[in-house]
């Protein structure tokens, strides 16, 4: 059985504020499928960003181990951590975040290039996913060129690029009106399930939870699962 | 690089100025090193054209042939040793006018018309296997046109006026065009019919072990080589110590603009730089990808300012003191290119420093 791609056991965030210590995520569990897109909601500044920093290696928990691909990464270097995320983590931004001076392509191409590995294969990989995406003729477009649900797409194809384990989402659809909010939510539940990856969410919008298969709230520092309960 | 050349073909208007600054920078090396090279030239050529090894002055002259007073007494010291050829010679500046109202400065050198000097400064036209000296001058090539062969030349504060003989490529000395003349004619220039064998140096041919500083002790004369002596030339110390000096400040000013601009494009850049970070690119990875832009805009700026420095050097005139050596054009050209890099770190060093979990908007 191979391993779960993401595990958080325990994990506690504390911050410092002068004198005072903030408690931001206190004890938190979390395992994620492949295959399985997971959505996790909560007021604003509930600390859900902190979760997906904490789950992708960005920043360290004060407490409690996160597995990658099975993989305890609490005693790694920053470099070792650094190579993990490369090999098995990607996000996507509440703001897609693309490089202006990169062509639709490139923004894939990049990943290749990072991962030592941006061979024809790869070029034709990237054309592929953005093809599949809906941006086979916008793939030597400028991101000053795109729309914003265009844009999205992109970031998308380029989480999707290095073939990671899990994708972290952070609020992907905040900046789109409901329609291209739905389309965006849709391209990521369908890659989430064809590609087998876990795919966890930060999400505002409550029109779109029924497209996950796990909800799950941020609230008093822990993880509750909702699944059970009604969308709103 | 995959980042970088792309940021340098969209942003293409600010690496384009800062190109641009870069490039003056270059440009405005190049003409620096053109006329340090000149006015070295102008100021030593002659004395670095003499074909001797070391040259031997009055003790605390200082290098100065103006300062030093030598005689037979000294000179007997330094001739007869094995491995070692002692010929005197004079030096004094004059000014000279010929019949025609010409009026030319002088850095006279006064030499044994039989010794290794008259010998091996001949040129082909002047050639008879030696300088052909009594009693006349043969002066350096950048006089021909402002006399001729056969103008008498009077030699001003004195009675005397002495034919012009020759041309030779004898280059200048403390910015003068030299003539030279017999030593018997120097002296009688310089001390009239009391000059008792006195001249102003000792030019030297070492070729084999020899121990000058028993000479000199014996003697209580200075020994110094040739390259040693060129301080000695007027106004040499300070036009060199004054180029460098400039072309210190260009280089520091330099470094300060390149290493500006790039510290301000990583601040613009900090989200972009935080995000390649996310994507899990190494430290090493982002700082070769800015290193390898600042490396294409410095070499393309430099290339560029250096070309336009060369073109506008080739236009200066005989006027001015310029004179474009490759070597030193190339070691300004390298010189530029090394502060620009180190002007840099301040900048590379902040890139190491990004956190990656900028890129994602953290709560508290």
């Amino acid at each position: 059985m191979s391993a779960r791609p993401l595990e958080l056991k325990h994990v506690g965030v504390e911050v410092h504020d002068g004198d005072e210590i903030l408690t931001i995520l206190d004890g938190v569990d979390l395992a994620l499928e492949r295959g399985q897109l997971v959505v996790v909601t909560g007021r604003s500044g509930s600390g859900k960003s902190t979760l997906l920093s904490v789950a992708g290696l960005l920043r360290r928990p004060s407490r409690g181990e996160v597995l990658i691909a099975g993989e305890p990464t609490a005693a790694l270097n920053p470099r070792q951590r650094t190579r993990v995320r490369r090999d098995h983590v990607a996000f996507v931004h509440q703001s897609p975040q693309l490089f202006p001076s990169l062509r639709a392509v490139e923004q894939l191409e990049l990943v290749a290039h990072i991962h030592g590995r941006l061979d024809r294969a790869a070029r034709s990989r990237a054309r592929e996913l953005l093809g599949e995406l809906g941006l086979g003729d916008r793939l030597h477009h400028l991101p000053s060129q795109l729309s914003g649900g265009e844009r999205q797409r992109v970031a998308i194809g380029r989480a999707l690029m290095g073939q990671p384990s899990v994708v972290l989402a952070d609020e992907p659809t905040a900046a789109l009106d409901p329609e291209r909010s739905r389309q965006i939510m849709e391209a990521l539940a369908q890659e989430t399930r064809a590609r087998d990856v876990a795919t966890l969410v930060v999400l505002h919008d409550p029109a779109q939870l029924d497209l996950a298969d796990r909800r799950l709230e941020l609230r008093d520092h822990r993880l509750h699962d909702v699944t059970a309960q009604p969308t709103p | 690089m995959f980042l970088a050349l792309r940021d340098l073909r969209v942003a293409r208007g600010r690496f384009v100025l800062i190109g641009s600054v870069i490039a003056l920078v270059a440009l405005m090396s190049t003409l620096l090193s053109g006329l340090a090279t000149g006015l070295v030239d102008d100021g030593i050529s002659g004395l670095r054209a003499l074909p001797v090894s070391h040259l031997t002055f009055q003790r605390g002259a200082e290098s100065s042939f103006s300062r030093s007073v030598l005689g037979p007494q000294e000179l007997r010291v330094f001739q007869g040793v094995p491995n070692l050829r002692a010929t005197p010679i004079g030096v004094s500046f004059v000014n000279a006018a010929s019949g025609s109202g010409t009026s030319v400065d002088l850095a006279l050198f006064g030499v044994d018309p039989g010794g290794f000097l008259a010998a091996e400064s001949a040129s082909a036209e002047s050639d008879r296997g030696q300088l052909p000296l009594d009693g006349g001058l043969v002066l350096s090539e950048r006089l021909r046109g402002e006399v001729e062969i056969g103008d008498q030349l009077e030699i001003l504060g004195t009675d005397q006026a002495l034919p012009v003989i020759g041309f030779t490529f004898a280059g200048t000395y403390g910015h003068v065009p030299i003539a030279y003349t017999s030593l018997d004619t120097w002296q009688e220039l310089v001390y009239g019919r009391d000059a008792r064998g006195r001249f102003s140096a000792l030019a030297l041919q070492v070729d084999g072990p020899v121990d000058l500083a028993a000479l000199d002790a014996e003697a209580g004369t200075e020994t110094v080589t040739k390259v040693a002596a060129f301080n000695g030339s007027p106004g040499y110390t300070a036009e060199t110590a004054t180029m460098t000096l400039i072309r210190g400040f260009l280089l520091v000013i330099s470094a300060l603009v390149v290493g500006a601009f790039f510290t301000v494009w990583t601040v613009q850049r900090t989200r972009q730089i935080g995000l390649l970070k996310a994507m899990g690119a190494s430290n090493l990875y982002v700082v070769r990808d800015a290193l390898g832009q600042l490396a294409v805009v410095l070499a393309a700026s430099i290339l560029v300012g250096t070309f336009v420095g060369l073109l506008l050097g080739s236009l200066v005139g005989d006027d001015a003191p310029f004179s474009l050596e490759a070597g030193s054009v190339i070691q300004s050209s390298v010189a530029l290119a090394v502060v620009g890099m180190a002007g840099s770190l301040v900048a590379l060093r902040r890139l190491t420093q990004i956190d990656p979990a900028i890129s994602l908007s953290v709560e508290a």
